[in-house]
């Protein structure tokens, strides 16, 4: 029955991203010849390179300093090493499109718009990487380092050698997540007026009148995303990991204090530029708006706010659950890619993904509306668009992949042999999960749970097509007033953005501290 | 029996007639007053969605017949065009409309109506040039405004639409070398708003610019001595570009009627001036009082070509402004 249930979730997971992106491919070769002409010819080639560009420095900036942070706070012993292993990721609640409002003004005029799109980046997304880095590094032992060593290898020679291959597969990850944010991006690379594939999809879709056009662009984009996932799965490749924590004993480096507070130097500029500073400038920001904020629409906006993400990570909790179990039960290449598919919306530009989603929805209730009026006669109106059904639909699509690894990583630390040691003593395959599984896969969920609510309480392009009449968020407030130029207007309902962002992130701490 | 259900149907329709919904990328901000006044007179309630023009063009698209969507409001010509042309937009009788809106305001097929104007004119800092020798936009492509002139990105709508009228103005041959001209004079790289173009004008970044009036009024609001200056180009010519902010008609709304009262509510003075005022804009009424701070730039012509050829020739503008290197 259990077994059944995770097929028929994982299934589900499967219909439900591959319908709007089918729903896209019917536009597939039907561009309008001369748009399509004038983009192959003036356009592509630019795009493209510039994409490329972007995701080269920003996988590179990223890897770097996220690699850099979660080793010094991963392993090593430092002044403030407790504190910034807590606040690095605050700016995760800080959504990109902020970030570029905040910055727009920090960056002398000459800049070029790919550094200042890249810094913004690398800023906005180091914290991805920073979080699985130092999970990755914590989960080495003693016992790797002391084996490199009594090899005879140097401290450092033992870290680039030993170390730094073996949280390889957790640095990708954090690295694949940050590029599929960077090609989705549309709001930063738009203000600092970057010529990317998504704004070259905007400007088709919307100055050219053309979603054919758009949809035919995005499918292209989704072939990077496609070789970028191929490329993470070749090289995550996890070493089965220890689940014996017993003999666990965490590396630490007890830093000189020179380095030491450099270290604490260095992480203190990280965090000023990524945090405080954009705080601090909204609040400047803030002083000169001049729309009164009434408490009344500051609570409902947060509620508003709220709701959605927590159906939404509950949601993707559920299906992701679904999926992980369905893998490690059948393992083949059915399974890798109905899991590998189903996680393919994080990279779909928003907007894409929204038109596509509604779309799909609204046409196939619409169907069936028409049927119930001409063969039953009944008339009803349109429900699912008054429901909160296609905005949470949306978002699971966009985030599953993130909550699903997680969910992955946790389940892939519990060993085999634990399972046949309880099945030994008697246990039904029900209640292994219920008292064996569950229990260690938790902070997995927690970490997956938290992390859609910090994202789905950021988003904005789904959520502003297909919520439902008058239902507005932070989000959607926050566009309201920066599309026209309101920065001023835009600061407080940011600030708050950021606010509540930050209480799913003090939990995303509780379960990642494992000291 | 059939009496009861003919009551409480006559009953819904006289419900529904009291609400209007409206699908809006003009801003909450910039409209919700317009929408409380309006049901603060008549008693009819507005619900709207906002969100970008594009999306909710689909959006009403995808709802077919039972969108709740009466009135597709958007902040360019360019986007109730379209939809006029993909047959969305309903056909209106209204006597007041024809009057009250110009024709070149308005969709040819009376299906789409400006309800304010915005200027997209040349500021320019008093201190380095002298007004006198602007003239027109066409003469900022001269090799005498090298390393002065400001642009905004050429993603921007509102120079979509710009250029698309210099296209039926002029021709396509002459707009390619207008706009080549003017790339070749940008002091700076094209900025991503105009609200950064004016800052950094004040600030010597260059000489003058093209943009949407409203954005120096908000400046010069929160700063009464900020530096720098309107000039209306082609007086002696075409006259000023002007866009509009407009609505129209859904094909498919159930309350037409009540729909089509409220755009000519929005055609008469008293609304006139609210909407305009509230982003410092152009009422479409002429004898409407100005905002002060716009009455302050002066009177101007502005250009008399249809609207219509804002959305008719914006891909080609695109294209004409991609092939000219302007980002």
């Amino acid at each position: 029955m259990i077994p059944k249930l995770w097929t028929m979730g994982s299934i589900f997971a499967f219909a439900l991203i591959l319908a709007p992106i089918l729903y896209l491919l019917q536009y597939w070769g039907k561009a309008p010849p001369d748009i399509w002409q004038h983009l192959t010819q003036h356009l592509l080639l630019d795009i493209s390179l510039n994409t490329l560009f972007l995701m080269f420095t920003v996988f590179a900036g990223t890897f770097v300093l996220g690699t850099l942070s979660g080793f010094l706070c991963g392993l090593c012993v430092f002044p403030g090493q407790k504190l910034f292993s807590k606040i690095l990721i605050f700016p995760l609640a800080i959504p990109a499109y902020v970030f570029a409002f905040v910055f727009q003004d920090f960056f002398p005029n000459q800049t070029s718009a790919y550094l200042k799109t890249s810094i913004t980046f690398i800023l906005a997304f180091y914290p991805y990487v920073f979080l699985m880095s130092k999970a990755g590094f914590k989960n080495l032992s003693q016992s790797h380092f002391y084996a490199a060593k009594s090899l005879g290898h140097s401290t450092q020679k033992t870290f680039f050698k030993v170390l730094l291959p073996m949280s390889l597969p957790w640095i990708l990850g954090g690295c694949f997540l940050v590029l599929m944010e960077t090609l989705a991006d549309f709001g930063t690379v738009s203000i600092f007026n970057y010529a990317t594939f998504t704004t070259a999809i905007y400007s088709t879709w919307y100055s050219m009148f053309s979603l054919e056009a758009a949809a035919q662009l995005s499918l292209l984009l989704l072939l990077y995303v496609i070789a970028l996932a191929l490329l993470e799965s070749h090289f995550s490749k996890r070493p089965n990991a220890t689940s014996d924590s017993s003999r666990h004993t965490p590396i630490n480096f007890h830093l000189s204090k020179t380095w030491g507070y450099s270290a604490t130097l260095f992480l203190s500029s990280v965090f000023s530029m990524a945090f405080i500073y954009p705080c601090i400038k909204l609040v400047h920001l803030s002083l000169f708006a001049q729309e009164s904020a009434s408490q009344s629409n500051w609570f409902s906006l947060a509620g508003n706010t709220f709701i959605i993400a927590i159906i939404t990570a509950m949601v993707i909790c559920l299906l992701s659950i679904c999926l992980v179990y369905f893998r490690r039960m059948h393992k083949n290449w059915i399974s890798f890619w109905i899991v590998k598919i189903a996680g393919i919306g994080y990279a779909i530009p928003g907007t894409i993904l929204a038109v596509a989603v509604y779309l799909f929805f609204t046409s196939t209730e619409n169907l069936f509306l028409d049927f119930m009026e001409e063969n039953l006669g009944i008339t009803l109106p349109l429900l699912l668009s008054s429901s909160l059904v296609i905005v949470v639909a949306g978002l699971t699509i966009r985030f599953l992949s993130l909550g699903h690894r997680p969910i992955e990583n946790a389940l892939k630390q519990i060993s085999p042999n634990l399972e046949e040691s309880a099945q030994s003593l008697g246990h039904s395959k029900g209640s292994i999960l219920k008292k064996v599984h569950f229990p260690l896969m938790l902070p997995g969920f927690g970490v997956a749970f938290t992390l859609i609510l910090v994202e789905s309480i950021k988003e904005l392009p789904i959520t502003l097509m297909t919520r439902p009449f008058g239902w507005n968020t932070f989000a959607t407030h926050i566009f309201e007033r920066t599309s026209e130029g309101h920065w001023e207007e835009a600061a407080l309902p940011a600030l708050s953005l950021v606010l509540i962002g930050i209480l799913p992130i003090l939990f995303l701490n509780k379960f990642t501290q494992n000291d | 029996m059939n009496k009861w259900i003919a009551l409480a149907l006559l009953a819904c329709t006289f419900l529904q007639a009291q609400t209007l919904t409206v699908y809006t990328s003009r801003k909450e901000q910039l409209i919700k007053p317009v929408f409380d006044l309006y049901t603060q007179t008549t008693g009819v309630k507005i619900n709207y969605f906002t969100g970008k023009a594009g999306a909710l063009y689909q959006k009403i698209k995808a709802e077919g017949k039972r969108t709740p969507a009466d009135i597709f409001m958007t902040v360019d010509a360019g986007n109730l065009w379209f939809a006029s042309e993909k047959g969305v937009l309903a056909k209106l009788k209204s006597p007041a409309l024809k009057k009250n809106i110009p024709e070149h305001l308005r969709g040819p097929k009376m299906d789409w109506f400006g309800l304010s104007m915005r200027a997209r004119t040349v500021v320019y800092n008093p201190s380095k040039v002298n007004s006198d020798e602007i003239l027109s936009y066409e003469n900022l492509a001269k090799a005498k405004w090298q390393g002065k002139l400001l642009l905004r990105t050429s993603k921007k709508v509102y120079n979509q639409s710009l250029i698309a009228i210099k296209i039926q103005e002029n021709g396509e041959a002459q707009t390619e070398a207008m706009v080549k001209g003017w790339v070749k004079n940008l002091a700076q790289p094209v900025y991503s708003s105009d609200t950064k173009l004016l800052e950094a004008m004040a600030k010597g970044a260059g000489d003058l610019g093209i943009v949407n009036t409203y954005y120096l009024g908000r400046l010069q609001a929160k700063n009464p001595d900020f530096p720098l200056k309107v000039y209306w180009p082609n007086q002696s010519t075409s006259g000023t570009h002007v866009n509009i902010s407009g609505a129209g008609v859904l094909k498919t709304s159930k309350n037409k009627v009540e729909a089509q009262k409220f755009l000519e509510w929005l055609s008469q003075p008293a609304a006139q001036k609210l909407f305009a005022e509230l982003n410092m804009e152009f009422p479409v009424v002429s004898s409407v009082a100005l905002h002060p701070l716009v009455q302050a730039w002066g009177t101007f012509k502005p250009s008399a070509t249809s609207l219509e050829f804002a959305g008719k020739n914006q891909k080609n503008a695109i294209m004409l402004m991609q092939r000219a290197g302007y980002k």
